[in-house]
């Protein structure tokens, strides 16, 4: 009955079923769970919008027999994992596990564990998902997670920090975090001149390797408590760093005409006026003007991007404008993030976590195809994987300066790339309802129905 | 060391552990540094208020 997506822990497991997420509490781990709902710690967190929500679910006698509890949390729309996150979002999920862990001890209870895979984002803020990983907080004994915390947590975002925000996008590598060694070996040496970096990362991994024997720290409330403002203080003052900015002047330098743009924008509000969708995934986003313009109109949006500046951008934007409907991920549609972990479904892949009822791929398809050689009859194949109803596409040809400019250095080996062969693709999986030529361009946006 | 507890499914890490003492050391200093600031700023306090107090009679 497990599923890879949730093993490790004996105080429960979770699975996916008909689009549903269900956390089995083990009877072993009843009384951490009914402390966490009992002692006004479960509605405190919920209060403050760190904890996801859950109902308990009805149990059946099979399931009373075996299980404490079944719980049913709040969906959350598309799950993201750490390797598809800014550098800021990591520092805010840091500076959020560390308050939990100090409201948590207020009750008397602490984490037991310390991943960064214990959240996830519903649009611009974190949530912690693990319900169980809850336990007693025993006076005296060492902070067990410390480690992982290190080498999952504090290390990555360090190196995201001091080196190259980069980092954070080879955890997917290692998804259960660097070895402090390596950490410290790869940090750059201004990491020796800050107290956090030196004492958890560089001084921690020269005891790695050393047999702790019969010694056992007495880490009383009063020093975790000390030990995770003095990390909250240090963490806050580490400053990210700004990516490269290739694309973030994209609509300003790029876009040779606002004829065009105002077109186009036209176009999109009359096209998301009609079909209403209820979720948008935005591939390519760039800074968002159009995933901002979705979700006037949808319930939902996913912003995909793989310029970490970008999104950066976009993230600032949610902010000024507090809205919570959009989710950025930070990934490379061409390479997107796979399964990882046991049996590559531990972790899922990008393309079984995205769907959307109305897919955009705007200026995006003359990327895949001419810079990054993809087929266009598997641009079509993948919008049709992810798209559950509609798919936006706009369609540039090779006349366009910016496609002609792309081919200026290279032989035009893309035969197949017009929009007779666009159209012939796309007919395989999608029903063209629609089709525009965007004004002052030679461009055509496409409005397409999933067969 | 083994850690009493059966739902522990972590393995905290010898070496990490043995570094905990140290951290708990630093923390111990720190704590009675702490508590030493506040000690002597509640006395002088108090003593600028006996001075205050005295003054005013």
């Amino acid at each position: 009955m497990k599923q890879a997506i949730s093993y490790r822990d004996n105080s429960g497991f979770v699975i996916l079923k008909n689009d549903s997420v269900f956390r089995f509490v083990s009877r072993e781990y009843a009384a951490q769970y009914d402390m966490l709902m009992q002692s006004g710690l479960y509605q405190e967190l919920v209060d403050e919008g760190l904890l996801i929500p859950h109902r308990e679910n009805l149990m059946t006698a099979q399931e009373k027999a075996a299980y404490h509890k079944v719980l049913v949390p709040e969906r959350i729309f598309c799950i993201t994992y750490p390797y598809e996150w800014t550098t800021e979002q990591w520092k805010q999920v840091l500076l959020q596990f560390l308050q939990i862990n100090t409201m948590a001890l207020r009750y008397g209870m602490i984490l037991k564990d310390a991943t960064p895979f214990n959240f996830s984002f519903q649009g611009r803020h974190c949530i912690f998902i693990d319900t169980l990983s809850f336990e007693f907080y025993k006076e005296g004994t060492p902070w067990i997670a410390y480690r992982q915390f290190c080498e999952s947590m504090l290390g990555p975002f360090a190196l995201m920090t001091f080196n190259h925000d980069n980092w954070g996008r080879y955890l997917s590598a290692s998804i259960n975090g660097f070895e402090l060694p390596f950490i410290s070996r790869n940090l750059k040496r201004r990491s020796w001149f800050d107290l956090t970096a030196v004492l958890h990362l560089h001084w921690h991994a020269k005891y790695t390797d050393r047999d702790g024997g019969a010694h056992r720290s007495s880490m009383s409330r009063q020093k975790l408590q000390l030990l995770w403002s003095m990390l909250r203080r240090g963490i806050g003052k580490w400053k990210t760093k700004n990516a490269g900015r290739r694309w973030t002047k994209y609509y300003d330098i790029d876009i040779a005409s606002t004829e065009y743009m105002d077109d186009k924008t036209a176009q999109l509000v009359f096209v998301l006026q009609a079909l209403q969708p209820r979720s948008v995934i935005d591939l390519g986003a760039n800074t968002g003007r159009f995933s901002l313009l979705a979700a006037r109109y949808a319930g939902q949006v996913i912003a995909v991007e793989a310029d970490q500046a970008c999104v950066r951008i976009l993230q600032e934007q949610l902010a000024a404008q507090s809205l919570s409907n959009i989710t950025t991920i930070l990934a490379d549609i061409v390479v997107p993030t796979p399964g990882l972990g046991w049996n590559n479904s531990e972790r899922l892949p990008l393309l079984h976590r995205l769907q959307g009822e109305l897919v955009m791929a705007l200026a995006l398809v003359h990327h895949l195809c001419i810079a990054r050689n993809i087929p266009i009859e598997f641009v079509a194949e993948m919008l049709a994987a992810i798209s559950l109803n509609y798919a936006v596409v706009e369609f540039i040809p090779k006349s366009d300066p910016k496609v002609a400019g792309m081919l200026a250095g290279r032989e035009d080996i893309f035969n197949d790339y017009h929009e007779e062969s666009f159209i012939h693709h796309f007919s395989r999986y999608f029903v063209l309802m629609r089709s525009h030529a965007i004004a002052s361009s030679g461009r055509t946006l496409f409005i397409w129905k999933k067969k | 060391m083994t850690i009493q507890n059966p739902l522990l499914y972590l393995d905290p890490g010898s070496g990490s552990l043995l570094f905990q003492v140290i951290l708990s050391a630093m923390l111990t200093a720190a704590v009675f540094f702490k508590k030493s600031i506040h000690f002597f700023r509640h006395l002088f306090a108090g003593f600028r208020m006996y001075r205050h107090k005295k003054r005013a009679e």
